[in-house]
């Protein structure tokens, strides 16, 4: 993990196997960084942990979904404490999404699967995917305290 | 995450602790399937030390509700924090469970189901 400060913005960036083991040092890592600055509510904490989390659980499952070799997943997260807002960007370069492929649940029924993508929208204020130089990159935006 | 499960009064009680998440899944589903029985069908998953949840998770609960369904069953969740029960709301999976505040109460619950 490493550090970097200019005026504004601060990022810190982790890159971590692609394993359902480790996405908790990531949870984590976000937990310490908002814990850090003032006014966030911990039910805010939880929800960017929570939004992460599922992107990351999606990478493991589907992104990397029987390749032989271990695939990473680099993360950058930037913190504006003017703006009070966080960013946290997820890359990953295994095959692309297809948001074709992705159907919103069902509410209120007893569906088993497909919440995840579902939760990230609802969780965070911004959601945006691309597939960049062969890399799948999400990009999520949380503002952190509401005025 | 710790899991941990006795009997009580008829039913199963599983209390976890710790993260309950697409890593801690599979051990969880198993032990559902395990203690889900036509001779006990009436489940409660204790979530009071359970401080975070995805939705890997919550398939999971489902899971453990529909088996227990199969044999005329309850499946109850209790002890839940007000970070995790939103998650329920969002998804309105918060009115497919039975949810207790307290592990008495759920117990409670399913005492006068196995009256009815």
């Amino acid at each position: 993990m490493k550090e970097e400060q200019d005026t504004s913005q601060e990022r810190i960036c982790l890159e971590l196997p692609a394993t359902l083991q480790y996405l908790h040092v990531l949870s984590a890592c976000l937990a310490a960084v908002l814990m850090d600055m003032a006014g966030v509510e911990e039910s805010t904490s939880y929800n960017v942990q929570l939004a992460v989390h599922e992107i990351c659980t999606n990478i493991v499952l589907y992104a990397y979904a029987g390749q032989s070799k271990r695939g990473r997943i680099q993360v950058m997260i930037v913190i504006d404490r003017d703006k009070k807002g966080l960013t946290v960007t997820v890359c990953d370069d295994g095959v692309p999404f297809d948001e074709a492929c992705v159907k919103e649940p069902v509410l209120g029924s007893e569906q088993v699967h497909g919440y995840g993508l579902f939760l990230v929208r609802k969780l965070m204020d911004g959601v945006d995917y691309r597939r960049l130089a062969g890399k799948n990159c999400w990009r999520l935006k949380k503002y952190l305290v509401r005025s | 995450m710790e899991i941990s499960d006795e009997r009580i009064d008829g039913a199963t009680v599983l209390k976890l602790r710790g993260h309950f998440d697409a890593y801690q899944a599979p051990a969880v589903e198993q032990l559902f399937r395990r203690a889900v029985t036509a001779s006990v069908p009436y489940m409660i998953v204790d979530l009071t030390d359970v401080d975070f949840i995805d939705s890997t998770g919550l398939a999971t609960l489902v899971i453990g509700m529909k088996l227990c369904r199969q044999y005329d069953g309850e499946f109850s969740l209790c002890g839940m924090h007000a970070p995790v029960h939103t998650i329920f709301e969002l998804t309105r999976l918060d009115r497919v469970f039975m949810i207790a505040a307290t592990r008495e109460k759920a117990i409670a619950s399913i005492h006068e189901r196995q009256r009815g």
